[in-house]
C-alpha cells in the first residue's frame, strides 16, 4: 500500500512542479483577494474618521469609542486586514483542495486511470495519492501566502512562536485533508469536467460566506450562525486567529479542535470507502 | 491448464446495453489469441472483464486458472494490459513513465529504472527515453504503452486494438515488436482488432465475433479454408469444358467450373495442389496461358459467418481519441 501510495503521490507532485504556471497562480489569486478586497473592505479604516479641524478631543474620543467597541468587538483586534487574512488563509486551502477531485476525472478521461486500475494495487492508494498531494499543496501555498500577507501588512500577536506557526499547519493540514478527501470523493465516479467545474463553483462561496473568514460569526443572523458553526472554515479560523493574533475565546480551542480532527476522520473514511467504487 | 479461459460471459451495462451475449474461449499459454470484429462487438468489453476492469453480469473468465472477479489482484499481477485508450501520461517522459508503472507492481526504484531502460531499448524508444511523451508521435506512444505493459513480465499480454489510428509504417513496426515479443518472451497474447489483415498476419487463432457473441473460431487458414480454400484461375488456350472432369477426380480440389473461358479451381490450399493440377493439364492439349491465385480473405470469413460485410468503420470515439493525440502532438 504505502509503495504504491508514494509512487502515485509523487507522480502528482513531479507533474505539478513541472507546471511552472501553476506556482505563479496559487499565488496571483490570493494576492488579489489580499490585496484588493481586503484592503478595500478594511473596517478598520473605513471606519476611521477623518480630521475635524477645532473639534481633534471629541473626535480623538469618538474613534476610541468606535475601535474599543465597533471594530474590537466584531474583530477581536484593531486591525480587520489581518483578521481577514488569517481567515482567508482557511478559504484559499478550500479554493485549492475544491479542484483535487478534477485531476481523477482527467485521468479518467485521459486513460491515465485504468493503468492504475489495473495494476495490483489498493483502490484506496489511488484516492489517498489525490489527496495527499492536494494537502502538499496546500501547505506550500499557505507559507507563499503568509509571507505576501507579511509584506501586505498582515501584523500578527506580539511573540508569536513558532508553536503558533506548527499549530497554523496543523489547522491547515486538518482542513486540507477534509476538503480534498471530500472532493476527491465525490469524482470518484464523476465522468465530466463540467460537473466538477458545476460543483466547485457551486461551494466555494457559499463556503466562504458561511464562515467567520469574512464576518465574525456572533453579528450572523441565528440561522446563518448555526451553518457557520459547522463550516470546519469556522473552526480553523478560531484556532489560527486565537494562535496569530492572539483574538477569541481560549476555551473554543479545545471543541474546535476536536470538531477538525473529526470532521477530517470522517472525510477519509468517506473517500476510502467511496475508492472501492472508482472505475 | 488454459492461458484464458472464458466460459459463458455475458454483460449488459446500466441502461440495459447488451454487450456480451455469451462469449466463451479458451486461449493455450503461448498463444496469439485474436478478437476480430467490428466496432460494438464486444471485444473491448471482454478485455475489459479479463483485465479486471469490469464486471460481467454473468458467467466467468480465469486467467492461468485463476477467476478474475474472486481474485483480482492475483490476476493483476500477472497481466499485462495495453488498453485501447491512450494511458500513458504525456507530462511526464517516456522513461518515467514505465518506471511509473514498474513501482506499481512492487519494483524496488534502481530495478525498475534498469528494467524500463531495457524494455524502451527493446520497443526502439531508448534515445526518446528523457523526452516528454507530449512529444512522441501516434506510433510512439503506442510503443511506449507496449513497453508499459510489459513491466511486470506479464503471463499474459493484453493488447486492445493494438494499431488503432496509427499510420502504415508505425503500424507495421508495431507489428514487427508484438511478432518478436511472442517469439522471444513467449508470452501468452490476446489481442483485439477490427482489422483484417493484423489478426491474420499476428495470430495463431482467431474468434470472430460480432453482437457480443463469438460466431466462428480457428486459425487464420482454418476460417479461410472453411470458407472455401484458395481459388485457382487458368486461362489455356483449348477448350477447358474438356479438362473440368479430370481436374474434379484430382484428390483435395473442391470444385471446378468454368468462368467466362477460364478454370475456376477450388482448392484449399493453392501451392500445394498446382504441380498436380499442373500435370493434369499437361496431359490434354493446348497450352497454359496464364495462371492466378486468388487467397480467401478473412473479409470473406467475416461474411461468410455473419452474413453482413465487414464495415471497417472507425469507432465511436475515434474523434475524441484524434482530438487527444493531435494536442498531444
Amino acid at each position: 500500500m504505502m509503495g504504491a501510495l508514494y509512487t502515485l503521490y509523487e507522480r502528482e507532485m513531479r507533474k505539478w512542479f513541472r507546471q511552472k504556471v501553476q506556482l505563479v497562480f496559487i499565488v496571483v489569486m490570493p494576492l488579489m483577494w489580499m490585496g484588493l478586497f481586503g484592503k478595500s473592505l478594511n473596517f478598520s479604516a473605513l471606519l476611521r474618521i477623518p480630521d475635524i479641524p477645532g473639534a481633534e478631543p471629541l473626535r480623538n474620543q469618538i474613534q476610541l469609542l468606535i475601535e474599543e467597541y465597533v471594530i474590537k468587538r466584531y474583530f477581536g483586534g484593531y486591525d480587520y486586514f489581518s483578521f481577514f487574512v488569517i481567515g482567508m488563509l482557511s478559504v484559499f486551502i478550500l479554493f485549492t483542495t475544491m479542484w483535487s477531485g478534477m485531476s481523477l476525472v482527467f485521468d479518467r478521461r485521459l486513460g491515465y486511470l485504468n493503468r492504475f486500475l489495473v495494476a495490483p494495487i489498493p483502490r484506496s492508494s489511488i484516492v489517498m495519492s489525490k489527496i495527499l498531494s492536494s494537502v502538499t499543496r496546500s501547505l506550500i501555498q499557505v507559507t507563499a501566502l503568509l509571507i505576501i500577507a507579511l509584506a501586505l501588512g498582515l501584523s500578527l500577536k506580539p511573540g508569536v512562536g513558532v508553536i503558533d506557526i506548527a499549530i497554523l499547519y496543523g489547522v491547515i493540514t486538518l482542513l486540507a485533508l477534509s476538503f480534498s478527501s471530500i472532493f476527491t470523493a465525490i469524482a470518484v465516479r464523476i465522468t465530466s469536467h463540467d460537473l466538477v467545474i458545476s460543483i466547485a463553483n457551486l461551494v466555494n462561496l457559499p463556503l466562504m460566506f458561511t464562515s467567520n473568514a469574512i464576518f465574525p460569526v456572533e453579528q450572523m443572523p441565528q440561522y446563518l450562525q448555526i451553518i457557520a458553526r459547522a463550516n470546519p472554515i469556522t473552526h480553523a479560523n478560531v484556532i489560527t486567529r486565537y494562535h496569530l493574533l492572539g483574538v477569541g475565546d481560549p476555551g473554543s480551542m479545545v471543541t474546535s479542535t476536536i470538531y477538525m480532527a473529526l470532521f477530517a476522520t470522517t472525510s477519509i473514511a468517506i473517500a476510502i470507502i467511496a475508492s472501492r467504487r472508482i472505475e | 491448464m488454459w492461458a484464458v479461459e472464458v466460459e459463458d460471459l455475458h454483460k449488459i451495462y446500466p441502461g440495459g446495453v447488451k454487450a456480451l451475449n455469451g462469449v466463451s474461449f479458451k486461449v493455450s499459454k503461448g498463444e496469439v489469441y485474436s478478437l476480430l470484429g467490428p466496432n460494438g462487438a464486444g471485444k473491448t468489453t471482454t478485455m475489459k472483464i479479463i483485465a479486471t476492469l469490469l464486471k460481467p453480469t454473468s458467467g466467468r473468465a480465469m486467467v492461468m486458472g485463476i477467476d478474475v472477479t474472486s481474485n483480482p489482484d492475483s490476476v493483476r499481477k500477472i497481466i499485462g494490459y495495453v488498453p485501447q485508450d491512450l494511458s500513458a501520461d504525456d507530462e511526464l517522459t517516456g522513461i518515467e513513465n514505465v518506471v511509473l508503472q514498474a513501482r506499481l507492481y512492487g519494483i524496488p526504484k534502481d530495478k525498475a529504472v534498469k528494467r524500463a531502460r531495457e524494455l524502451l531499448e527493446m520497443v526502439g524508444l531508448g534515445e526518446a527515453a528523457n523526452r516528454l511523451v507530449k512529444s512522441y508521435s501516434g506510433g510512439m506512444r503506442r510503443r511506449l504503452e507496449l513497453a508499459m505493459g510489459l513491466v511486470n513480465e506479464p503471463e499474459l499480454l493484453i493488447l486492445d486494438e493494438p494499431t488503432l489510428g496509427l499510420d502504415v509504417q508505425s503500424k507495421l513496426s508495431l507489428w514487427e515488436h508484438i511478432e518478436r515479443l511472442k517469439k522471444e518472451k513467449k508470452v501468452t497474447i490476446l489481442m483485439t482488432t477490427h482489422y483484417m489483415d493484423e489478426a491474420d498476419k499476428l495470430s495463431d487463432r482467431i474468434a470472430i465475433i460480432d453482437r457480443g457473441k463469438i460466431v466462428a473460431e480457428g486459425s487464420p487458414q482454418e476460417l479461410k479454408a472453411k470458407v472455401g480454400g484458395d481459388v485457382i484461375m487458368i486461362k489455356i488456350s483449348s477448350d477447358p469444358l474438356k479438362v473440368v472432369e479430370k481436374l474434379r477426380m484430382i484428390d483435395g480440389v473442391r470444385g471446378v467450373d468454368v468462368i467466362e473461358g477460364n478454370i475456376r479451381i477450388k482448392v484449399n490450399v493453392a501451392e500445394t495442389m498446382l504441380p498436380e493440377i499442373l500435370k493434369v493439364l499437361g496431359s490434354v492439349d493446348g497450352r497454359i496461358e496464364s495462371i492466378s491465385i486468388t487467397r480467401p480473405t478473412l473479409d470473406q470469413v467475416f461474411i461468410e459467418y455473419t452474413g453482413r460485410m465487414f464495415r471497417d468503420e472507425e469507432p465511436g470515439d475515434f474523434r475524441r481519441q484524434m482530438m487527444i493525440w493531435r494536442r498531444k502532438r
